[in-house]
């Protein structure tokens, strides 16, 4: 059986979730304010936490920073119209796994939450830094940090054109992901540091594995080593070497970004996206 | 979120709409599998449609260039349907663009395929 507590101060929200992920084996309570719901989770575990930030008494951020000191962490999503950087932020800074914007498409809501229902919380990440110009964090090495970081990161960027936001994420992904798998082996107990500045006319993104770096000169197996006459050579070498297929990813971000730049020992990279 | 498959026939050559993610992981080995099971059944004309891909990255298009080598290997053909801007603009700087048979309408994807 699955828990899951709704919180909202609208009772046509909490039962529109309530009908979106009502099913065999979950057991839904809902709450008004995070009072009420910090009333239940004392005498309740619960697997997944949807809440709305503004609401009376006691907002969604309040209520979440009070579930960071219970041992047992359940799968948060918060749900809100105030999707302001400042917001999403503090919203990361406690844990929330997902931030979805209201008003919310059902279909894509659903999912999201039967996303959450089925998978663990992920480890939790420390927002170093949460001012909108310049974000900080440190996250464990594993495969699910990856989608969430991505996600937060692309609506951050809201006012931005889509190309942008798009490019600048696409590639961000990209590096990241190479940050996780090759640096950090997908192992949770090993960490990255990524750092992100917003400035008037620019954007410029830092991530820094914990692996020892790599040599371009030894990369055949990516394909920013391919002849000019041949985009697909780096594949043979992988499958040769046992690696899954790929390898495409330096080469996608030196497209998508203005600038890309690696230190000596190449485990640290930063990139950056002049605005205009 | 990640990729779902559904194969259909037309005029002999396999159908593959996809849709949702293909990202390291779940959306990858979707298409992976998806793919061995087709060859595996016998069938070398492939024609993949990506119309409601709604996100890849480098590792996706890797399956996709993965994908094309092993029908390849075996004979057959594998071509691409219905690219989203996206999905266009990723295979022109990874500059495999040119590597894929790519088709813009069902219709004449089908009929271009060898008899």
């Amino acid at each position: 059986m699955k828990n899951v507590l709704i919180v909202d101060d609208d009772p046509l929200i909490t039962n529109l979730l309530s009908d979106l992920i009502r099913g065999d084996g979950v057991e839904i309570s809902t709450a008004a304010n995070g009072a009420q719901a910090w009333e239940k989770i004392q005498h309740q575990n619960f697997d997944v936490l949807i809440t709305d930030v503004w609401m009376p008494e006691v907002n969604g951020i309040e209520l979440l920073a009070k579930v960071r000191t219970l041992p047992t962490q359940p799968n948060i999503v918060v749900m809100s119209a105030d999707d302001t950087p400042e917001v999403m932020l503090k919203a990361a800074k406690e844990q929330a796994h997902v931030f979805i914007n209201k008003p919310f498409k059902a279909m894509e809501t659903q999912k999201i939450l039967r996303e959450a229902l089925e998978k663990p919380a992920p480890s939790p990440i420390e927002i170093v830094s949460a001012k909108p110009g310049w974000v900080e964090m440190i996250v464990p090495c594993e495969r699910a940090n990856v989608d969430r970081i991505h996600d937060m990161m692309f609506k951050l960027k809201g006012d931005l054109p889509q190309d942008v936001r798009e490019n600048v994420s696409q590639a961000f992904r990209e590096l990241l992901m190479n940050a996780m798998e090759w640096g950090g082996k997908f192992d949770p107990a090993r960490k990255i540091r990524i750092s992100y500045l917003r400035a008037k006319k620019m954007l410029l993104y830092r991530i820094a594995d914990p692996g020892s770096g790599f040599d371009f000169a030894g990369l055949t197996h990516a394909a920013v080593s391919n002849p000019p006459d041949n985009p697909i050579e780096h594949m043979a070498v992988r499958e040769e070497k046992g690696i899954r297929p790929g390898g495409l990813g330096i080469l996608m971000t030196m497209s998508l970004v203005d600038e890309l730049l690696y230190n000596e020992a190449q485990n640290e990279v930063v990139f950056v996206k002049y605005l205009e | 979120m990640s990729l779902k498959s559904s194969a259909r026939q037309v005029d002999g050559i396999t159908v593959l709409d996809l849709s949702g993610r293909i990202t390291l992981g779940e959306g990858s080995v979707v298409l992976r599998d998806t793919i061995r099971e087709v060859l595996g059944k016998g069938e070398k004309k492939i024609l993949l449609n990506l119309g409601d891909v709604t996100y890849i990255d480098s590792s996706g298009i890797g399956e996709l260039v993965s994908a094309f080598t092993a029908v390849r290997k075996e004979g057959g053909e594998l071509k691409l349907l219905n690219l989203t801007k996206k999905v266009h603009d990723l295979l022109q700087i990874t500059k495999l663009y040119t590597v894929f048979d790519v088709k813009d309408d069902e219709a004449s994807a089908i009929s271009s395929f060898t008899k």
